[in-house]
């Protein structure tokens, strides 16, 4: 088990779509919401043990009514972190040869798929930051998107082969734009005819920087000659 | 009282259960420790549900 990420077994994939990594989060992080859940629990329930034990309530009837309140409470606190976690345990990020898919719930009943391109990724962020990364070899990773969007994931494990995986895909994607691109070349006769034909009245024309620097300081020094 | 208490209870944790068991069915891939999570929430489920009927006949 250890500081492996488990093999996915997605329903969703494409047509020669497949799995390069599966971005997982470190063991701990799984123990968080269980060990929230036990403390929400154990501890109100010493309270009431040493309360009903030590003398505190002598009414049978009322230690019988707090102790109800308390299954109870230990009823709702049971069904709500069981929705957490199965809500954590089925979100996930995975990145495939075509794009980087980012899915799971919120609440009851939201769900979140969101797939990101390569070409539409900004920059792509790994920070090693927390006690964790410094005991095992986590991080927080941070892709940023094209409409200025910020996904994170925390703790992960394996963040070397997350960034691998990440340059594999952008690379696939890459060079089969570059592929469709050429036989798009091939179609329409390449593009420098096509910018040819777009700058056919500056031909044999040649631009010099000097010239237009020149002409630029004339025109200014005659706006302001305007203002006097 | 109590027992109309407990009853809209159980309803709403009963369907709040079903919704979340419904999404585990459709799940898009499977999980490591969604077993586990099955598991200890079952034992936890059921020993609270036993304890609150025990202690509501009790009342």
């Amino acid at each position: 088990m250890g500081l492996r990420s488990h093999k996915i077994i997605l329903k969703s994939l494409r047509e020669g779509e497949e799995v390069l990594h599966n971005c997982s989060g470190h063991p701990l992080m799984h123990l968080r919401l269980p060990l929230l859940f036990a403390m929400s629990v154990f501890l109100p329930f010493l309270a009431l043990f040493f309360l009903s034990t030590g003398g505190g309530i002598d009414d049978v009837g009322a230690r019988n009514v707090l102790w109800f309140l308390y299954s109870c409470y230990g009823l709702i606190m049971t069904t709500y972190f069981f929705v957490r976690c199965v809500n954590a345990q089925l979100s996930g990020c995975v990145i495939t040869n075509q794009r980087l898919l980012r899915f799971g719930y919120k609440g009851l009943s939201q769900i979140i798929e969101r797939e990101i391109l390569p070409n539409k990724v900004e920059d792509f962020k790994v920070e090693k930051k927390g006690l964790l990364s410094l005991l095992s070899d986590t991080a927080y990773v941070y892709i940023f998107t094209a409409n200025g969007e910020r996904e994170v994931l925390r703790n992960v494990i394996q963040a070397r082969e997350i960034q691998e995986a990440f340059s594999k895909m952008v690379k696939l994607h890459h060079q089969s734009n570059q592929g469709s691109s050429a036989g798009q070349k091939q179609k329409t006769g390449g593009e420098a005819a096509w910018i040819d034909d777009a700058l056919g009245q500056s031909k044999g024309k040649v631009f010099d920087v000097e010239e237009q620097r020149e002409e630029m300081i004339k025109d200014i020094g005659e706006v302001f000659k305007r203002k006097d | 009282m109590w027992y109309l208490l407990s009853f809209i209870l159980l309803l709403i944790l009963g369907v709040c259960v079903l919704i979340t068991l419904n999404k585990v069915k459709r799940e898009i891939y499977n999980p490591y420790y969604l077993r586990h999570v099955l598991a200890g929430s079952a034992f936890f489920g059921v020993l609270f549900l036993a304890l609150s009927l025990y202690f509501l006949f009790q009342l």
